[in-house]
């Protein structure tokens, strides 16, 4: 039997902070942002011999921060428990992006599930509603299957962004990404290539993927909001994608899929990123994130 | 109980040229900073100087205080700051208000 949330799932009592989730049988980390940053730490581009060998799209990528989500007008607001939470930023350009990932490998291909209570918000620049000037958030997982898999030898990328606005209009949709952005040697030993799978080409909606989001009706309110989301590294495809009260059909996204790459077998670094469409900064706030799975005993 | 380090990237890969400050970054938490500035070429104009800025909510800035007369070259060595208040900090050059 599976105690996937179960009311009597004596783990989850144990700490009510997780009570919030509805974990897997084995919980690989909980992490509460009040403890620190928990190895979330932000994206570089490869390089090889100088950072001017990376892709330029890497190249500005803001790292995260531990944030007491303090507004001009009210003060403080704390996680969604305690003080800190998990902050991205952008820069303040459209398209700028900051990204946070945290790098493990995983030891059984099975079910995953990576849980996460956020908030996102642009910078109250102005006594406005702003809702249009953060264009994006998501998440997304970095796999690749073992050195002895049986199957197809695989990078798979699992990428859901809800894309919130585009160039000032609100879009408020979830979306999926399996295009393959072109893959660039980096330096020229041959050992590193790098792909800015975060580009803006290639995004697909999530079928009946809109959702209006509790955004608020000033810059400076904050709403938690939840995510989960369900992918199988056995079959290398999503089981289960929700945000709130609303699920999403699973069988209608898929990852992006591609050959191999030398040094990265078993890989699993779940990621987060936030996009500006205005000349704001994008705000991505996170309380709290569960990575979980079914794992053989 | 050890005690807590965060090291952070303000800024990578960036020319400096004339006025620049580097994004915010908040730290609430801290008590004392230790900056560092590292140049990947050759610095062209070595007389330039930086200091640190504090906000309470990284749009309206003030000077953290702390002298900041020594230029870029020395700058670069560790520079330590003492300050209890800071909500977000970012360097900046001189001039730059």
């Amino acid at each position: 039997m599976t105690l996937h949330g179960a009311p009597n799932d004596t783990r989850l009592w144990a700490d009510p902070r997780l009570s919030r989730f509805s974990p897997l049988s084995r919980i690989l980390f909980f992490d509460d942002f009040d403890c620190g940053m928990n190895g979330w730490t932000g994206l570089i581009g490869n390089y090889e011999g100088s950072l001017g060998t990376m892709l330029p799209e890497y190249r500005d990528l803001r790292p995260p921060m531990l944030s007491t989500i303090s507004m001009w007008d009210t003060g403080t607001v704390g996680g969604l428990d305690g003080t800190y939470a998990l902050k991205l930023a952008t820069k303040p350009r459209p398209g700028a992006l900051a990204v946070a990932l945290k790098r493990l490998t995983w030891r059984y291909a099975g079910p995953l599930q990576l849980e996460v209570i956020f908030t996102f918000k642009p910078e109250a620049v102005a006594l406005e509603l702003l809702e249009t000037d953060v264009r994006a958030f998501g998440f997304g997982l970095d796999l690749q299957v073992g050195d002895r898999a049986t199957g197809a030898a695989e990078r798979v990328m699992p990428h859901l962004r809800y894309l919130n606005a585009l160039d000032g209009r609100r879009a408020e949709k979830w979306q999926f990404k399996r295009a393959i952005e072109p893959l660039r040697d980096i330096g020229g030993s041959g050992k590193t290539r790098s792909h800015f799978h975060l580009a803006p080409t290639g995004w697909e909606d999530v079928p009946r993927g809109d959702q209006r989001l509790c955004y608020n009706e000033i810059a400076t309110k904050h709403n938690w909001y939840y995510v989960r989301i369900g992918f199988d590294l056995g079959s290398m495809a999503f089981t289960e994608f929700r945000c709130n009260d609303r699920v999403f059909d699973p069988s209608g996204i898929a990852p992006m899929r591609f050959p191999a790459m030398p040094n990265l077998s078993c890989m699993l670094n779940p990621f987060m990123w936030v996009e500006a469409d205005a000349p704001t900064r994008a705000f991505l706030y996170v309380d709290s994130v569960v990575l979980s799975a079914e794992v053989d005993s | 109980m050890i005690r807590r380090s965060h090291t952070t990237i303000l800024e990578r890969n960036v020319r400096w040229t004339g006025s620049f400050a580097s994004e915010p970054y908040e730290a609430a938490w801290a008590f004392e900073a230790v900056c560092f500035v590292r140049a990947l070429e050759p610095m062209l104009s070595p007389g330039a100087a930086a200091r640190v800025h504090l906000s309470a909510n990284g749009m309206l800035w003030t000077d953290e205080g702390t002298p900041a007369s020594q230029s870029l070259p020395f700058w670069a060595g560790p520079k330590r700051i003492d300050a209890v208040s800071i909500v977000y900090g970012r360097l900046a050059p001189e001039g730059l208000r």
